[in-house]
């Protein structure tokens, strides 16, 4: 063939066109804050701020499953009825338990059960997404409506109530009380959330089971023929991702300290939107846990910031929807760039 | 005589890719001018430029003395230039008439003339001494028949340049006759025909001037007769034979692979050979003979219905490629942008995949360090042009494409290789450094069997071939009865094996 252009010149344009594209998000949003910071001066301040990582806990929760499934090149839509489900049984389990139960006790049986309820849910998304080879949208269409008609029977239609003060320490409790913030500062929330994004972080960027997600998300043929049982790494990836949500319906009853069978409704939406607006691409193959934290942050800090410039809410959902919006156009206009 | 098609200083250059500099042909009436080089060195850029899918950069076509300029397919087509790909574009669900006049249907006022265009198209295969009824369903007949039908609709079009591409590529022996003759037919009317072929022996038998194109330019026309097989081989790869093929002498060691009787329904049946410790065991076979299936088979991509595979006289059950790489066997598929690459992820990441498990440190944690080394050390041993291993690999030309997959083998440690294609897409120089790679994989003791169906490669690098045809192994051929005459026989007609 003839002379082609230098692999090296394509190589340095390519490093610079990716580092700008995938880092855009980032600019936006620093961008973002400091309008919001403009708008009113009050968004900068500390107590703000961390409100802000409490009120991205359990979006983050939800994408940080994601994150493996849309990798996988799947999509999970149930997550936001598994976590209420979760939150539901959770409830009810921890109603039977006395009110001086230890909040060790306490938070063990949380945990547990909402861990349980996901791998219940995983397993059997997983089962039939890469058994039976039911396509993911349908697959976990199903499990939605079945997650959420599971939670009017249990809980009965009404709010699972009447829980320890303990069922709270998760959600809503702060450590460090001081003499200025007797409540504490450090949210409790904020602290496990993050310990399972620096976990699930790690497990898919370094370790082989992370990169057999990458390379089954790539090319699946290739991944099969490279030795990769890629059938095993789907059901797992779909195991995480339910429980992920389940955790964050857990910590999301935890937090309002009831048990709602119509909570989380629509979290699914902003859990896909954040890790697309991260830079997880839909088509598969690439993206990371960090990224969406940074698309969580992104939709967080919309939300924080319209809120205190006093901003009708209904105005959120629409502003959310066209970045999401735009964040999907940039994302497929870069697959026709390399097409 | 006035040549009835000229290419004149042609040049075109894509975005970033020189296909073709300063190419001056003529072509002339009657006459069966053979268009030959490897893949990539630009015959199907010349073609469509001569066709009118492409314009040239610069340079022009001339027709019958007059510089043309097409603005377009159809209206090189209305011209009298007309092309028979390999890929034949027949309308299955029209009829022969039909298809012979698509695009030029006659009109009786506003309606068809179907009476017209019956009796012409029977005319015509009539003409052509074919047994085709011109009211067939296109359907029903044969991909050797659709050729005829195609030939039938060039000559309706009262072509005066007719361009065919690799037009035995899928017929048996006295189908490529049948074909000659109509080649013939059409000389004796003065046709121009442009022949583009790797099978020697074809342009040799019907060609009346060779044409050799490399790397985007023409290197020479000879007069058929007045040249040799190996002198337009020598020109299509650009140095002596023998070094093109970076033959080494390696003796033939232990066996390492034994299949016994592999059967998959409608695919392959009674498949048995054995391949030995340093020696590279071509596969023949006409496209569609059931070698890549073998292959895959044999890999465990698919599974078998019956039969044993030994591998260094165990007998082993594969349950999926995992096993097979357990064994030691690497499979560089035929289609590497589909099976063979994760064209999104980096040189590195592609090369270590099947390795990753066997290298991981404590807890699964993938091991940086030797995967760095590693990868940086195969492109370096390989010769991949590359600024670094974090490149993204789609971006890499085939030629190093290959090697890369080649490489992700080599540290998964492999010492059988199947190789299908492997160096389909990629140019003249990349193919003589894969071919200096395979000979020093098997000179090390490793095994190699590979697919192929380019001729001059399959008889330039392999020790041993086996010819499949429709499913089975229709014979076997050493090195020194290895021609293409007799590849192509198995491939086409029969066995040398006693039949069953």
């Amino acid at each position: 063939m003839g002379t082609f252009l230098s692999a090296a010149r394509a190589g340095r344009a390519e490093k610079i066109q990716s580092f700008a594209k995938r880092n855009i998000i980032v600019i936006v949003l620093i961008i973002l804050s400091i309008g919001f910071a403009i708008g009113n001066p009050a968004f900068l301040k500390a107590t703000n701020l961390i409100n802000l990582t409490t009120q991205m806990a359990i979006n983050a929760m939800l994408s940080i499953g994601l994150t493996y499934v849309i990798i996988l090149g799947g999509i999970d839509i149930s997550v936001g009825a598994v976590g209420a489900l979760a939150g539901v049984i959770t409830a009810l389990v921890c109603r039977t338990l006395p009110e001086s139960t230890p909040l060790g006790l306490v938070i063990l049986t949380q945990l547990s059960v909402g861990i349980l309820v996901g791998i219940l849910f995983g397993s059997f998304i997983g089962i039939i997404i890469s058994k039976f080879k039911v396509v993911p949208m349908i697959a976990t269409l199903a499990a939605m409506t079945i997650a959420r008609g599971l939670c009017y029977i249990f809980s009965g239609g009404s709010s699972v109530s009447g829980l320890s003060s303990n069922y709270s320490w998760l959600g809503a409790n702060r450590l460090f009380k001081t003499e200025g913030k007797p409540t504490g500062w450090l949210p409790v929330i904020t602290i496990v959330v993050v310990l399972f994004v620096i976990v699930m972080h790690m497990l898919l960027s370094k370790t082989v089971f992370g990169r057999h997600v990458y390379a089954t998300g790539s090319n699946i043929n290739v991944a099969h023929l490279s030795g990769i049982n890629t059938n095993r790494v789907t059901f797992i990836s779909h195991v995480l991702c339910s429980v992920m949500a389940s955790v964050g319906g857990v910590l999301s009853s935890s937090k309002l300290q009831n048990g709602q069978p119509g909570a989380m409704d629509g979290y699914e939406m902003y859990a896909i939107a954040a890790t697309v607006l991260g830079g997880t691409s839909l088509t598969g193959g690439s993206g990371s846990v960090a990224r969406a934290m940074i698309g969580c942050a992104v939709i967080a800090v919309i939300n924080n910031g319209m809120n205190l410039m006093h901003i009708n809410s209904y105005w959120q959902k629409a502003v959310i929807g066209f970045i999401i919006l735009l964040a999907v156009i940039l994302d497929m206009s870069q697959k026709k760039k390399k097409a | 005589m006035e040549p009835t098609l000229q290419a004149v200083n042609i040049t075109k250059i894509f975005p970033g890719v020189r296909a073709l500099t300063d190419i001056s042909l003529d072509f002339y009436p009657g006459e069966v001018h053979a268009l030959i080089g490897e893949n990539g060195a630009g015959k199907s850029t010349l073609i469509k430029i001569l066709s009118g899918v492409y314009t040239p950069s610069e340079g022009h076509v001339v027709l019958d003395g007059n510089k043309i300029d097409f603005k377009s397919p159809h209206d090189a087509i209305l011209k009298g230039i007309a092309v028979i790909h390999q890929e034949l574009s027949i309308a299955n669900d029209l009829t022969v008439a039909e298809n012979i006049f698509l695009g030029m249907e006659p009109q009786k006022g506003t309606l068809l003339d179907r009476k017209l265009m019956n009796q012409t198209s029977q005319d015509i295969l009539d003409f052509m001494k074919v047994s085709i009824k011109a009211t067939a369903l296109a359907r029903d007949l044969t991909a050797a028949q659709h050729q005829m039908v195609e030939i039938a609709r060039v000559i309706n079009r009262k072509a005066k340049v007719v361009i065919m591409d690799e037009p035995t590529s899928s017929l048996s022996k006295h189908e490529i006759t049948a074909l000659f003759e109509q080649i013939n037919n059409l000389r004796r009317n003065n046709v121009t025909i442009i022949y583009i072929s790797h099978r020697m022996a074809e342009i040799f038998e019907m060609c009346d001037r060779a044409t050799v194109l490399r790397d985007g330019q023409k290197i020479i026309t000879f007069m058929v007769k007045d040249t040799s097989e190996s002198e337009l081989v020598a020109n299509m790869v650009g140095r002596k034979i023998g070094d093109y093929y970076n033959r080494q002498v390696h003796t033939r060691g232990k066996e390492m692979l034994r299949v016994e009787g592999l059967n998959r329904k409608g695919e392959f049946s009674d498949v048995s050979f054995a391949a030995y410790q340093g020696e590279i065991l071509g596969f023949s076979g006409l496209v569609g003979a059931g070698r890549t299936e073998v292959m895959e088979t044999i890999f465990a991509a698919r599974k078998a219905e019956s039969g044993k595979v030994f591998v260094n006289g165990k007998e082993v059950r594969f349950r999926g490629p995992k096993d097979a790489i357990e064994n030691k066997i690497g499979l560089v598929t035929e289609d590497r942008r589909r099976t063979g690459l994760m064209l999104k992820a980096t040189i590195k990441k592609n090369m270590v995949l099947p390795s990753l498990t066997k290298n991981m440190l404590k807890l699964g944690f993938v091991n940086r360090k030797w995967e760095d080394k590693t990868a940086s050390e195969m492109v370096k041993k390989l010769n991949v042009k590359t600024p670094s291993t974090e490149t993204v690999i789609g971006n890499l030309s085939g030629g190093n494409q290959q090697k890369v997959i080649l490489a992700k083998w080599l540290i998964a440690d492999s010492d059988i290789l199947i190789l299908d294609e492997p160096t389909r897409g990629i140019d003249v120089n990349a193919k003589s450094e894969f071919y200096a790679l395979m000979n020093d994989f098997v000179a090390k003791g490793g095994c190699i069997i590979m697919v192929s169906s380019e001729m001059p490669e399959i008889i330039g690098i392999s020790d041993r071939v086996l010819v499949m045809r429709e499913g089975r192994i229709s014979g076997e051929l050493r090195a020194d009865e290895l021609s293409e005459q007799r590849i192509i026989e198995l491939a086409s007609i029969g066995s040398n094996k006693d039949e069953a």
